[in-house]
């Protein structure tokens, strides 16, 4: 067929392919959620048929997301996000009934849907990342110090909502997304450096203002790491039994029967939840951690793998986004495990017990596997392809 | 390479690379936490499925010399009940999980608030009327009334209401610094509103068996729990005393029974229930090795003065372990072992005897008009010891003080103290057999040498270093020419005078300190290796200051009269006296039986030791010994021991004694002296002593008038109970 027989609008219209990295990510994703179900079974298995059901809701969930066409995804991104915005301002609204908003260990951040509660944050994330790319497409002004701070008034809202509901850790997510979406979409160095050193400074001067439960894991962690075992009775107790389990994993780990009966006898809390990782460690030991690490690298390069196969800035800064976005939960989830980094309520995405958290990682596999399913259409102008000329 | 590449690609590579990098840093943490630390985190995680229980142990007992018992840990039980059954919300609950019962839940679900109410309501009643029974069988058989039940029960709530009313205030006050104002404070039940309180402690195995069975009607809201207590079965006794051999002007014919409450408590001692920080410093149950099941731990019996206190490594036990794990299955079981048992040299029923005689009932430890007191009035309580020896052990058969503990006389300003051990006293001429026998050891001396008594002893000072009888008012006799055994009989001063200056200060010195003085004798009763010093003679320095000052020859003079900077216990001077029955074979005294010595032979010239002993004999029984007659008055005297069958040897001690304050505030009373007896004695076929008895009265005045008639009331103790036939 030749340029000349195609309408306009098929000038425009993607192609699919068949074969292509999306379906490292799909796969990768379905072995981790596997592996989330057997891990959750360790301790309660009731959950666990939870989990398979939410699981085929999340695998729909991104079927359908995949043949969204990436133009809609586009034009929806900014209502998405605004969306996003309402709902975390609604956790927040003074005289909002328990029922509706239920508090947990003092923080607002679930919205009671009857059958399970959904997280506006985990929406947001993934709103974030599509209006961020949306806002990044063919521009440039984020290559100067002025644009790029545009570009972290985007972040900077649903930062501060989540925030204050609470949740630390879920609010941390957005900087490594951010940041690698600017690094992708070839902002230079010097800027990020400066933004990096200011955001270091702010965060110092952030620290007074936590919430004293947050300072207690920090001082915690600090001294669980220079082997202070003051605190493993109190405010460093979870990350203390998280350890030990972790380590009584060994090499090899331990048989089901036994990591269950070990888990019970531990009373470690949020191990089907947050701290999911340790259950991994304790059943498969060294090896079952360094695989789930791989089962994360491959969806990485999946997913990093998924722009490659595309021209339109939108998808490309997508794939960056999101994949940053699910790699740094998993990292950050991870490191607070083992002792690492202080612990705060992460879920360790595809394979924590929990719904939003499942189907929203689901839905950002989704993304990826229409992101890398696509073929760019003919009239796709290159996105971020600047001269090396002043990278730094 | 890179740069056939466009930007973009590059970028995604820089990603990668750092995700790559923190890859490795987790997976380093890991291969440390799995590898190098996972055999013991392993172990860790294991050791939490298994759950550990101590088994209670006992104390061992202690006995008396005859193998009575002075102590012993007795089981009880106790009464518990659940805090809700005190309360009465237990009766709501219940009614509440009848009322379920009946409608059934599925109905109860659907049921409104107001008819839920009306149910409970209705069962309520009939719950209430249980509990009330409940408690009248509590007050029928732990035999009291129904109104001080109430009022037991009244105070556990209030205390318990009370804690937990603070323990809230304190919860809130951290909660809010933690959370702040908007996060708002629940209080959750204090331990005390969970676990249950003791209605009825120590009661018998049968009320016990009958609360239980009780428990199961009342679903498990009433716990009989084992206790243990520590009982002292000797500790209170009633005595009866002959008052018949009192001196004349108090005797009586009919007998006084004393009763006594807290016999031998200063010595045997007692057990807290509380563990000390200091208790748990020295000995922790918990270790950085695990456990030490000897260990002390909350709620334990630790041993409070006295025999309990000193020797608490031997009677206390060993706890039991029991491991088990969680589906409850016994791992591992470590039985309980009970304390040592000790035994103790006191004869638990001569202690008592001889406290009765101390007893300010009786009278002697009181002054009495012919006490001589010119300074205390008559009546006002004295202070005083007596320790008895057995000569040929050195064992402790009694040893009392008075005012005992928890005697009403001295709780003003005066510390308890078992006085007859620990109290530190100048002593007197009772120490002048000791300086015979050291200054003829010596050779200072000969067996038949006589030294002349002027009065005074410096040649132109009559006004110091006098005889006690060159004084006025027994118109400045003096006893002229006398031998060693008439010197001791009559307590010539002069005689001593002589022969410590003749031993020179610091030989004196040495010779009295291998009699014991010094010595650390009360801690040594329990424990042989004690060492450190009881008491006081002067040090090194002290000697040096007396020379530099020329103080010295007339402080030779005093301390060889027992004055002067010296000072020992009732116990040091009944260690001395029953050397001296041995001939000089040093035996440091002791409380327990089958209990090593520390022995030494002084190498007592056994010629003087003969003439002192005569002496001492001449001292209590010839009428010129100062030892041997109650004087009244002209013409009106009796013997001071008046007791049959026996041989007897002492002698008495008249000490100036330090200023006296009647309580904490009350003016200083001065010229008063210490009243010291010191009295051994043999049945009468034999020729050594057999036993020692050591008293002193504290400011009691005339040793003769005052401590001899309470030597003479334990000879007679010593005789009833056997010790002088």
């Amino acid at each position: 067929m030749s340029l000349r027989t195609r309408s306009t609008k098929q000038l425009h219209l993607s192609k699919t392919r068949r074969v292509h990295l999306g379906w490292i990510v799909v796969i990768a994703a379905i072995l981790l959620t596997l592996l989330g179900v057997e891990a959750i079974d360790t301790t309660r298995p009731a959950t666990a048929v939870r989990q398979v059901v939410l699981g085929i809701v999340g695998m729909g969930s991104a079927f359908a997301v995949a043949f969204v066409p990436q133009r809609r995804l586009r034009q929806a991104s900014w209502w998405l996000y605004v969306g996003g915005l309402f709902l975390l301002l609604f956790l927040l609204v003074p005289g909002v009934p328990d029922f509706i908003v239920h508090p947990r260990n003092g923080s607002r951040r679930w919205i009671n849907l009857g059958v399970t509660d959904f997280q506006p944050s985990e929406l947001i994330k993934v709103a974030f990342v599509l209006a961020l790319a949306s806002h990044l497409r063919f521009k440039e002004h984020y290559r100067r110090f002025g644009g790029l701070l545009v570009a972290l008034c985007v972040a900077l809202p649903p930062m501060f909502l989540i925030l204050v509901e609470p949740d630390l850790g879920t609010a941390m997510l957005f900087i490594p997304a951010l940041i690698a979406m600017l690094i992708a979409a070839g902002a230079k160095y010097r800027h990020l450096i400066a933004i990096a050193l200011l955001a270091i400074v702010a965060a110092g001067s952030m620290y007074p203002m936590l919430r004293p439960h947050q300072k207690d894991r920090i001082q915690a962690l600090i001294a669980q790491v220079q082997g202070d075992d003051r605190f493993e009775q109190t405010i460093g107790y979870q990350g203390a039994r998280a350890m030990t389990l972790i380590g009584a994993g060994q090499v090899l780990g331990v048989g089901k029967d036994e990591a269950s009966e070990l888990l019970r006898a531990n009373h470690l809390p949020e191990e089907h939840n947050d701290m999911v990782f340790a259950v991994i460690s304790l059943r498969w030991g060294l090896f079952g951690a360094i695989g789930t690490w791989v089962l994360y690298l491959l969806l990485g390069v999946g997913g990093l793998g998924a722009s490659l196969g595309c021209k339109d800035p939108f998808p490309r800064l997508v794939a960056v986004g999101l994949t940053t976005m699910l790699l740094s939960q998993m990292v950050i989830n991870t490191a607070m495990t083992i002792g690492l980094a202080p612990i705060t309520g992460l879920t360790l995405p595809f394979i924590s017990a929990g719904g939003s958290s499942l189907v929203v990682a689901w839905l950002m596999a989704g993304i990826l596997f229409g992101i890398a399913m696509r073929r760019d259409p003919l009239m796709t102008r290159e996105g971020f392809n600047f001269s090396d000329e002043g990278m730094m | 390479m890179f740069k056939s590449l466009i930007l973009f690609h590059r970028r995604l590579l820089v990603l990668i690379a750092v995700f790559t990098v923190v890859l490795v840093v987790l997976v380093a943490q890991v291969g440390r936490l799995t590898l190098s630390q996972g055999q013991e985190r392993f172990v860790q995680a294991k050791g939490r499925l298994h759950s550990t229980s101590y088994l209670p142990t006992w104390r061992g007992k202690i006995t008396d010399r005859k193998g009575r018992v002075v102590a012993e840990d007795v089981a009880s039980y106790d009464i518990s009940v659940d805090w809700d059954l005190i309360t009465g919300d237990r009766s709501k609950r219940m009614a509440r999980r009848d009322a379920k019962a009946i409608v059934g839940s599925d109905e109860w679900k659907t049921m409104s608030p107001e008819k839920r109410e009306q149910f409970v309501a209705s069962m309520f009643p009939q719950r209430e009327a249980e509990r009330q029974h409940f408690w009248e069988i509590v007050a029928t058989e732990g035999g009291i009334s129904s109104e001080e039940l109430a009022e037991r029960l009244a105070f556990i709530r209030e205390e318990v209401e009370h804690t937990a009313t603070v323990v809230w205030a304190r919860q809130e006050e951290a909660h809010r610094r933690r959370y702040g104002e908007h996060v708002p404070f629940v209080s959750r039940p204090i331990r005390e509103q969970i676990e249950p309180h003791v209605v009825l402690p120590r009661v018998s195995d049968e009320i016990a068996m009958q609360f239980s069975l009780l428990g199961d009607v009342l679903d498990g809201a009433i716990h009989v729990g084992h206790s243990r207590e520590r009982a002292y079965p000797m500790r209170s006794q009633a005595v009866l005393l002959d008052r018949s051999t009192l001196p004349k002007p108090m005797v009586q014919f009919d007998a006084i029974e004393v009763s006594l409450e807290n016999i031998a408590e200063l010595i045997v001692g007692d057990v807290r229930g509380e563990v000390w920080a200091e208790d748990i410093k020295r000995k922790p149950f918990r270790t950085r090795n695990g456990v030490d099941l000897r260990g002390y731990r909350a709620g334990d019996e630790v041993g409070k003065r006295g025999i309990e206190k000193s020797m608490e490594g031997t009677l206390r036990g060993k706890r039991g372990q029991v491991v088990k794990h969680r589906s409850g299955d016994e791992l591992e079981r470590v039985e309980p072992v009970g304390g040592e048992d000790v035994q103790i040299t006191l004869d638990m029923e001569l202690q008592a005897r001889i406290e009765a005689v101390l007893s300010y009932e009786l009278g002697l430890m009181r002054v009495q008009p012919w006490h001589g007191n010119k300074v205390l009035p008559e009546g006002t309580p004295l202070r005083g010891a007596v320790v008895v020896l057995d000569v040929a052990t050195s064992e402790v058969l009694a040893m009392v003080s008075t005012p005992a503990l928890r005697d009403e006389q001295d709780v003003e300003g005066y510390p308890w103290l078992n006085i007859a051990a620990q109290g530190y006293y100048p002593p007197g001429s009772i120490i002048k057999p000791l300086v015979l026998v050291s200054a003829m050891t010596d050779g200072k001396l000969g067996h038949d040498d006589s030294i002349e008594c002027v009065g005074h002893f410096f040649k132109n000072v009559k006004d110091a270093a006098r005889c006690w009888i060159y004084r006025s008012k027994y118109n400045n006799q003096m006893h002229g020419k006398l031998k060693s055994v008439e010197a001791i009989a009559r307590s010539c001063n002069i005689f001593f005078y002589e022969l410590g200056t003749r031993l020179g200060f610091e030989s004196l010195l040495d010779w009295l300190q291998k009699f014991g003085m010094s010595k650390p004798l009360a801690a040594q009763l329990t424990n042989v290796d004690a060492v450190g010093s009881e008491g006081h003679v002067p040090s090194k320095e002290d000697i040096l200051n007396l020379r530099k000052r020329g103080a010295l020859a007339f402080e030779t003079v005093s301390i060889s009269i027992g004055q002067g900077a010296l000072t020992w216990s009732p116990l040091h001077a009944a260690a001395a006296y029953a050397t001296l029955a041995r001939g000089g074979i040093w035996k440091s005294p002791t409380l327990l039986s089958q209990h090593g010595h520390f022995e030494t032979d002084l190498q007592l010239d056994q010629e003087s030791v003969k003439l002192a002993l005569a002496g001492l004999q001449d001292s209590v029984s010839k009428r010129y010994g100062t030892g041997s007659r109650l004087r009244y008055g002209p013409d009106n005297e009796e013997p001071t021991f008046n007791i049959d069958g026996v041989r007897l040897w002492g002698k008495t001690g008249t000490a100036e004694a330090p200023p006296y304050r009647l309580t904490k505030d009350s003016p200083l009373i001065k010229g008063l002296d210490h009243s010291w007896f010191l009295v051994m004695a043999s049945p009468a076929g034999k020729t050594k002593p057999v036993v020692v008895v050591a008293v002193l009265v504290e400011h009691g005045g005339s040793g003769g008038r005052v401590a001899g008639p309470i030597a003479n009331q334990v000879l007679h103790a010593l005789q009833t109970k056997g010790y002088l036939k």
